[in-house]
């Protein structure tokens, strides 16, 4: 039996199977620990859509981990992600979320730092001798940056491959969100929204990929729109093994790093996806820009994408989310809105209003889920039952010529290559 | 023609509504909105909410939608229910934009859900009240009920329950 005391006696092998995970995983403070070295300093994290920061001086607060780092665009425009922490006596610099400035100056004892992070005002600087070497004092930047078509991503880990490695063909997924916009571009303008759950961080990861969970947990928020008439709930006769309704293709898909999708593919050209709400103004903006069969594949699609361990993107919902794991037992969640460049105000406003609806703390639909965390962390703490299981669809993977896993319905494939990421990661 | 709305009338109908949202007499308190009633809880500076992100935008279909499902056992978020016990003060009754009644006050909600095990701690919620009023009918009704939460930009767990 797994039991784990301190990070160096985490057998990784003990806890993770190849179709179900240990409850320590979500439970044990020193596999919460070691995860925050890991994973989330040893791989990539989302830190900030290049639109938040649009404007040199324009920066934001986040955390790499627990790393609390200030994102800013300097004075020459570069995007810089530096530890959030005063050289001196380790007081934060900043604590507000966002703003515009020149200078990030410690309310301690007056450090002041530019928007590159050099230290530019050392307070009453005469009382230092000869060997103080303010030049090597700047806030220390994460050691590595990369983006991929306007998403940025830091690592701590000076070796970690390359970002459009890491990525791999979930870039093809991004792309798809991302031309969703006749423009190819998406703006972070909309406000942000919160929510937290007293769970473990991976809940919820494994829960932005979980086709089972939908038609049961949201039952009532598709009931509202059912009685209403707006529209077919989400079907459980859809989801049974083997069942293929003609026109659609349901099912997830697991690609590598942990990274793995949820998507229904419209065959039949029905609309659902991203252009469900924005009508033929829309659909010939993006044949102009993309050419028919690319905008076909667009308005036919209906992709959501988890990039491990804290990004979520939906593309039919106009968002991304990201997560913070704060405890064993509690993670904060932001969903952050967007607009589609090019796409018709009413499309977009649409989407703020629904997107509110759905994934606010007082939502219709996102408690529902968090309620779900909730109550696995309470029932893991039964001992003697060890095992968290991800074994359904597991004789039904098919192996795509790219190496991508897809498995149809609400295959646990995701929750798996989640799970061969962690162990990898975890080693 | 409506009448002036004294301040201890104000008092009155926001004791009453608080009084039906506690005793969970939802469909009742859905009676004191008009027919074209807003429901808004928002983020930020309360921007126009196609613009941006909100806890709450309301129109009176969806505010029917929210009674309903909050009654309904298999609103996951709300079995067991969210009790709650809410105190307002500091009532004021203000002229509003064309002339609209609006009254002003500060409220503190208390919410506890019945959960075995220890996740179900009572918790506060405070807050800013504006209420948009209008006579209609020989009585005033809501026609916009604003909740500011001091809460509303940070990360809460499940506020699915009527504030």
């Amino acid at each position: 039996m797994a039991i784990a005391v301190r990070a160096d006696d985490i057998d990784v092998d003990e806890l993770v199977k190849s179709d179900r995970v240990h409850r320590l995983v979500y439970t044990d403070p020193a596999i919460f620990e070691a995860e925050m070295e890991r994973i989330f300093e040893r791989s990539w994290v989302f830190v900030a859509h290049e639109s938040e920061i649009a404007r040199s001086g324009d920066f934001k607060t986040t955390f790499i981990g627990r790393n609390p780092v200030i994102i800013t665009r300097d004075s020459d425009a570069h995007i810089r992600v530096l530890m959030n922490r005063c050289m001196h006596r380790g007081a934060v610099v900043c604590r507000e979320e966002r703003g515009n400035t020149s200078a990030f100056r410690c309310g301690y004892h007056g450090w002041t730092y530019n928007t590159r992070g050099d230290l530019a005002i050392v307070t009453a600087r005469g009382g230092y001798g000869p060997e103080f070497d303010q030049a090597s004092l700047g806030l220390i930047p994460a050691p590595r940056l990369e983006s991929y078509r306007g998403f940025y991503f830091a690592s701590m880990n000076p070796t970690v491959e390359p970002l459009v490695d890491h990525l791999g063909k979930a870039k093809t997924y991004l792309d798809l969100a991302l031309d969703a916009s006749p423009e190819g571009e998406i703006e972070v303008s909309a406000g942000l929204s919160k929510y937290a759950a007293p769970a473990n961080w991976k809940l919820q990861v494994e829960n932005w990929i979980d086709h089972y969970h939908a038609p049961v947990t949201h039952e009532i928020a598709f009931a509202t729109k059912t009685r209403r008439g707006e529209r077919q709930a989400a079907s459980l006769s859809r989801l049974e093994d083997g069942h293929r309704a003609e026109d659609i293709w349901d099912g997830v898909s697991t690609f590598g790093h942990g990274h793995g999708t949820t998507q229904k593919l419209y065959l039949a050209g029905q609309r659902n996806g991203p252009a469900a709400h924005g009508g033929a103004e829309y659909a010939r903006a993006l044949g102009r820009s993309y050419g028919s069969d690319r905008a076909r594949e667009i308005l036919n699609s209906d992709v959501q994408l988890v990039l491990f361990p804290n990004f979520f993107i939906q593309p039919n919902r106009h968002h991304f989310r990201v997560l913070r794991p704060v405890a064993v037992d509690r993670t904060e969640i932001t969903a952050y809105p967007y607009t589609l460049k090019g796409a018709p105000d009413e499309m977009n406003r649409f989407q703020v209003q629904d997107l509110s609806w759905w994934a606010s703390a007082a939502g219709f639909g996102q408690p529902d889920d968090v309620e779900a965390f909730a109550r696995c962390q309470e029932g893991l703490q039964v001992r003697i039952a060890e095992w968290v299981l991800f074994m359904r669809g597991v004789h039904q993977e098919e192996v795509m010529p790219d190496g991508e896993i897809r498995g149809e319905g609400a295959n646990e494939a995701t929750q798996r290559g989640i799970y061969r990421e962690w162990q990898r990661l975890m080693r | 023609m409506a009448p002036p709305l004294t301040r201890q009338e104000a008092e009155d109908f926001l004791y009453q509504e608080a009084r039906l949202l506690d005793e969970r007499r939802f469909d009742d308190w859905l009676g004191l909105f008009t027919q074209d009633g807003r429901y808004w809880i928002p983020c930020g500076q309360g921007e126009d909410p196609g613009l941006v992100t909100h806890l709450v935008y309301d129109d009176r279909t969806q505010l029917e939608d929210r009674v309903w499902q909050l009654q309904h056992p298999r609103r996951f978020s709300q079995n067991p229910p969210s009790l709650t016990s809410r105190m307002i003060s500091n009532v004021q009754v203000e002229v509003g934009e064309d002339g609209q009644t609006v009254v002003c006050s500060v409220f503190v909600v208390r919410e506890l859900r019945k959960v075995q095990g220890g996740a179900g701690d009572e918790r506060s919620l405070g807050g800013h009240y504006r209420h948009h009023l209008r006579w209609e009918d020989g009585a005033w009704r809501i026609s916009l009920k604003q909740a500011w939460l001091l809460s509303r930009d940070m990360p809460v767990s499940n506020l699915t329950f009527l504030v």
